[in-house]
Parts: structure tokens; C-alpha cells; sequence
């Protein structure tokens, strides 16, 4: 019988102890209650606890912990509907806030993000949304950070995992994007063509100009030859003038009827066979003749010869 | 229980105690074991005693060990590695640091910037983009002073 009592005394003791002391592990804080009250909190380390008058309350995990927010519909301001889903980091900085202010920490908070999401993207449209994730992320950061402060919890990061919007407005996106980079192509093309295009008649005008400016200068030097010429000749003709004013008329019927004789000389050659030579004024070469023929007489005399029968056919010697 | 010697038989108690604090992590068993170890050897020492004073005397040394434990070991043991002093205690990894004000302290009342996210702060009234120290926590406000920059 005292073996028994000694068993129990001995089971009561290990009973007591276990309850008298107790090990916080490191990252947790318990929560102490006397008779349901809270008293204070147990940091990690080895603490005693008076059995039957101090219980544990809540054993509070206060490393930072990851949520994961679950896939949710949000309608953004353009009417698009996209799915979206995300990650919250938290800590518990204050474990009896925690422990008591809010019954179910998690759900609330999850609750609290989940919400949030669907007022910060329901006040953005599709393609903010889509491109403006750090925004989306500190706007939701600020609201549930400032919320859960009342609950000894510090949010210290809130990241929106995925948006997808529906299959047939990625689809949409995807032509969209595609229509955009062939009205590029096709812009560039067209402003190519252009280019050649006034190149081209740039070209062509350039040449053009150059063509009529030779021509010009072309016509410019012709006129001038012919000036000189027509001055040459004016000059010769003064000469000529001068010559015969200074001299015998007899040398100019020379030339004339050197040059008569010359032009039929040509006209016989003329392979023109139907050539009809018609002299308009025969009298008017005859008298040429006739002038020639004062020519030599005179030369003749002037070599103290005997004159010459007055109208003869030959050509008389040219004079030295 | 009168088959075997009664100071082999706290040995057992303090070897299955012990081997038990191995198994589940409880740190008060071994201090119970050892005062079963002792309470074999003083059995060997002085044999013949009753069993009631046998658990009278072992609950006593239970504590004396346990508080023995608490007083004169655990001090020595417990050195936590320097900088390790604030592990898990976010906000007190803060004090003596400087951060700037996203927004200003009004009633008291204001945010700071740390890191890329924002902490409560409370202090003097201060304009926004003023630096301030931290000197304390309450939960997750910092208590802030002013620093005068420059």
C-alpha cells in the first residue's frame, strides 16, 4: 500500500513539475492567464509557472509567416474580368494583440487583402493594372498594413502573384499587339516608297534643269558665234567696202563671178541627177564674164601686152 | 517492486526520465531523472527507508534540482551569441536606426519609411521628409525622436 501511495506521490511530482516549468521555443511567445485573464507574455527561454493559478493561453508564432490569397475575380474599371491571386508576408509584433483583439487572425487578414484587392484594381483599368504591379502592390500595402496595426501585426509585404485576364482577351490583346506591329511595318513601308518616290523626281527634275541649263548656254554660245561671225563678216564686208572704195570695182566682179563659177561647179557635182540649172539672169553672168574680162585687160595693159580679144570663153590668167 | 533492489529501481525511473528527454524535447525530465540518480545513491547510503519518505524525499530533490537548474546553471548556459539578442523582435532590430518621414507627425502621430515599406511612428510634431531616430517600440509603433541633420 505505501509502494502505491509512493507511486502516486512520485507521478504527482513529475505531474507538477511539467506544469511548473515550461520552455518557450525560439520564434514563439506564449500568452499567461491567470483564471482567464491575460497576465503578460512568455518570450522565449525557460520560465516557472506556478501550477493551477497561471495557465498558457495562446502560443503565438511570431516569425514572419507567407498567406497565401487565394485566386479571386476582380472586376477592373474598363469592365474586364481578371483573376487574381497574390502572397502576404506578416509578423505578430505584439503577441497578446494578437492573441486577443482579433479571433482569427488569418482569416481576417486574408479577408481584409482580399477585399483590398478588389477596390485598388477596381479603381484601375486592364492595362494599368497589368503594367503597374508595384503600384497595385504599396497602394495594398498602405491600406492593410494601417488596418492591421490595431491587431499587434506588421504586414511588411503584400505581392499580387498572377493577373490573367480571360483566354479571348489575351487572344484580343495578342491581335491587337500583332495589328499594331504590322500598321508599323506597313507605315515604314509606304514612307519608303515615298522617299524613292521624291527622290526619284528629284532626280529627274535635277537633270532636267541641267539639260535646259546646257541647252541655254548651248544657244547662248551659238548666238554669240553667229554674232562673231555676222561681226566677221561685217568686218569683211567694211573691208571689203573700204577695199573698193580705195580701189577698182573691177576686183569685186572678180570675186562674184569667181564665186558664180564656183556654185555651178557645185551644182554639177550634185548627185541630184534631176538638178535643172536655170540661171536666172544669164546677162547677169555675162556681165560678170564681161568684168573679168575688164580685169584682164587691164592687168594686161599694165604689163605693156597686147590686148586681149574683148569677150572671149577662157579664163583669163589670174593676176600676180 | 520488492524483487528489485529499490536503488536499482530509481535508476531505472531515472534512466527511462532522461532517456525520455531525448525522445520529447521537454527539458524538465533530465532534472527529474537526475534527482532519481540521487535518490538511488542516497538509498545505497542509507538503505531500509519507507516508500512514502522514499517519494517525499525524491519529490524534494525534484525541486532542488529544478530550481537548481534555474538559478545557478542556467545563467551560465544561456549566452546568446552577440547580435542574436533581438532575433524575432522586429521592431526592436529598429532602435537606434534613422529613417525619414513619408508622412508628417501630426498629434503625434505620423509614418516613416524603413526599408520599402512604411512603420506607425509617434513622437514630436515634425514636417514630412524630416530624419528621425528610433528610441523605442510599443507593438508596432516606433517611438521616434527628432534628429537635427547637418
Amino acid at each position: 500500500m505505501g509502494s502505491v501511495v509512493a507511486l502516486v506521490v512520485v507521478v504527482v511530482v513529475v505531474v507538477v513539475l511539467a506544469k511548473l516549468i515550461r520552455i518557450v521555443p525560439q520564434g514563439y511567445e506564449w500568452t499567461v492567464e491567470m483564471f482567464g485573464k491575460y497576465t503578460g507574455t512568455l518570450t522565449p527561454g525557460l520560465h516557472f509557472l506556478i501550477p493551477f493559478v497561471y495557465a498558457i493561453g495562446r502560443k503565438m508564432n511570431m516569425m514572419e509567416q507567407v498567406l497565401d490569397v487565394p485566386s479571386q475575380d476582380v472586376i477592373t474599371k474598363d469592365n474586364a474580368v481578371v483573376r487574381v491571386d497574390g502572397v502576404v508576408f506578416y509578423q505578430v509584433l505584439d503577441a497578446a494583440k494578437a492573441a486577443y483583439e482579433v479571433a482569427n487572425l488569418e482569416t481576417a487578414a486574408l479577408a481584409l487583402i482580399m477585399t483590398n484587392i478588389r477596390t485598388v484594381l477596381g479603381s484601375m483599368d486592364l492595362d494599368e493594372s497589368l503594367s503597374q504591379r508595384d503600384a497595385i502592390n504599396a497602394k495594398l500595402l498602405g491600406v492593410v498594413d494601417e488596418a492591421t496595426h490595431p491587431w499587434g501585426v506588421k504586414v511588411t509585404r503584400i505581392e499580387i502573384k498572377d493577373i490573367s485576364p480571360p483566354r479571348d482577351l489575351v487572344d484580343a490583346m495578342a491581335r491587337q499587339m500583332k495589328a499594331e506591329r504590322e500598321k508599323r511595318a506597313n507605315i515604314l513601308d509606304a514612307e519608303g516608297f515615298r522617299q524613292a518616290a521624291i527622290l526619284k523626281a528629284d532626280g529627274e527634275k535635277q537633270s532636267a534643269i541641267l539639260e535646259a541649263e546646257g541647252k541655254k548656254e548651248a544657244a547662248f554660245r551659238e548666238a554669240e558665234a553667229r554674232e562673231r561671225l555676222a561681226e566677221a563678216e561685217a568686218k569683211a564686208t567694211t573691208m571689203v567696202s573700204q577695199a573698193i572704195a580705195g580701189g577698182d570695182v573691177n576686183a569685186l566682179n572678180y570675186f562674184v563671178a569667181n564665186n558664180y563659177v564656183e556654185a555651178l561647179k557645185e551644182m554639177a557635182k550634185s548627185p541630184n541627177q534631176k538638178t535643172l540649172l536655170l540661171p536666172m539672169e544669164a546677162t547677169g553672168i555675162l556681165g560678170s564674164l564681161a568684168g573679168i574680162a575688164e580685169l584682164a585687160k587691164d592687168s594686161l595693159a599694165t604689163q605693156q601686152r597686147a590686148p586681149a580679144d574683148g569677150v572671149s570663153g577662157r579664163t583669163p590668167p589670174l593676176p600676180r | 517492486m520488492e524483487q528489485v533492489a529499490t536503488h536499482y529501481l530509481w535508476w531505472i525511473v531515472a534512466l527511462l526520465l532522461i532517456g525520455g528527454e531525448v525522445i520529447l524535447p521537454g527539458y524538465f525530465m533530465l532534472w527529474i531523472g537526475i534527482a532519481a540518480a540521487a535518490m538511488g545513491i542516497l538509498l545505497l547510503a542509507i538503505p531500509g527507508m519507507g516508500a512514502l519518505a522514499q517519494a517525499i524525499v525524491f519529490g524534494v530533490f525534484a525541486f532542488v534540482s529544478c530550481f537548481a537548474y534555474w538559478k545557478l546553471v542556467r545563467p551560465r548556459l544561456e549566452r546568446i551569441p552577440p547580435g542574436n539578442e533581438r532575433l524575432n523582435r522586429r521592431g526592436e532590430q529598429l532602435i537606434g536606426q534613422r529613417y525619414v518621414l513619408c508622412e508628417a507627425i501630426l498629434n503625434g502621430r505620423g509614418k516613416a519609411k524603413v526599408g520599402d515599406g512604411t512603420w506607425l511612428v509617434t513622437g514630436p510634431d515634425l514636417p514630412l521628409g524630416a530624419t528621425v531616430e528610433v528610441v523605442g517600440i510599443d507593438g508596432t509603433t516606433l517611438r521616434v525622436k527628432a534628429v537635427d541633420v547637418g
